[in-house]
């Protein structure tokens, strides 16, 4: 039985940290992000402008949800919007630091809104990527049940 | 009108030319494993059963997945100058099913120059095989 949190409006404030985690971007990372969504293309694999394999836009398509998932119980996501600041390229082998920050809570036509940023820096803590995430959020768990 | 032209020759209105992808149910298992690390699991995205539980009429394909399609087309019109200081912003409008073709265009909308660089911004529109929009929004990049 996991003693996280639910992933409910009662659980989160605005400007709460939801999570932090660094990882270094590997090649299999790229490879698989690659397979998975047919992006393809000699800068992911080999030589880029930067004079190494650098990692697609999207690499970080996952790592929100992925942070709320190690923080929350979550019970799937509905999103409405989805933005993304593309800041720099991240090479292939850099460490990177991500942290997740909850933006905005609304409620609109009876449902709640979440809006979660993910920011993504080097290890200078320079910004490489923000991305902004507009979901749908259960107002309580009775209604997460529901969903 | 739709073209071929170089960026630096578009004009407003002007359209790059369309893509077109079939969102099929490999795909969407394929996008599943990758986001759970190389499980299978049942979810909104991959059971119909649970996706009914849910009060969708079925099993959907994530809206995140598309996104990549822009940013794809946008790397291969604005190269660096979308991967350093592009942005996308969209709005997800209606469901994609599996089986869905997905065709995405992009039209210019604003072109602004400033420092050694123009930035372009396109709006950009999925829409399914029925001929509607899917998801919505802009996407921008800088090319010197």
């Amino acid at each position: 039985m996991s003693d996280k949190p639910d992933f409910v409006w009662e659980n989160l404030q605005v400007g709460m940290t939801v999570g932090e985690r660094s990882l270094t971007v590997t090649q299999a990372m790229v490879d698989a992000h690659c397979e998975a969504l047919g992006a393809r293309r000699e800068w992911y694999t080999g030589e880029s402008p930067l004079g190494c394999p650098i990692a697609p836009p999207m690499i970080f398509i996952n790592d929100l949800l992925a942070i709320y998932d190690a923080n929350y119980k979550r019970f799937g996501t509905i999103h409405a919007k989805l933005g993304y600041r593309f800041h720099r390229p991240v090479r292939v082998g850099e460490r990177v630091h991500q942290k997740v920050t909850v933006t905005d809570l609304y409620v609109k036509r009876e449902k709640g809104w979440i809006v979660s940023e993910l920011a993504v820096t080097d290890e200078a803590g320079e910004l490489l990527l923000t991305s902004a995430h507009t979901s749908v959020l259960s107002l309580t768990r009775k209604h997460a049940d529901d969903d | 009108m739709m073209t071929d032209t170089p960026l630096e020759n578009l004009e407003i209105g002007d359209a790059l030319p369309e893509r077109t992808h079939k969102v099929d149910w490999e795909d969407i298992l394929k996008f599943n494993r990758y986001v759970t690390g190389g499980v299978d699991t049942k979810n909104i995205h991959t059971d119909d059963e649970v996706a009914r539980k849910a009060g969708l009429p079925r099993a959907v394909a994530t809206g995140r997945h598309p996104v990549s399609f822009i940013t794809e087309l946008m790397v291969d019109h604005l190269g660096f100058g979308f991967i350093t200081g592009g942005e996308v912003d969209v709005s997800f409008v209606k469901l994609i099913f599996p089986g869905d073709v997905l065709t995405l265009k992009a039209v210019l909308k604003e072109k602004t120059p400033g420092e050694g660089a123009t930035r372009y911004l396109f709006e950009v529109s999925l829409t399914n095989q029925d001929g509607a929009a899917v998801t919505v929004g802009t996407a921008s990049g800088r090319l010197a």
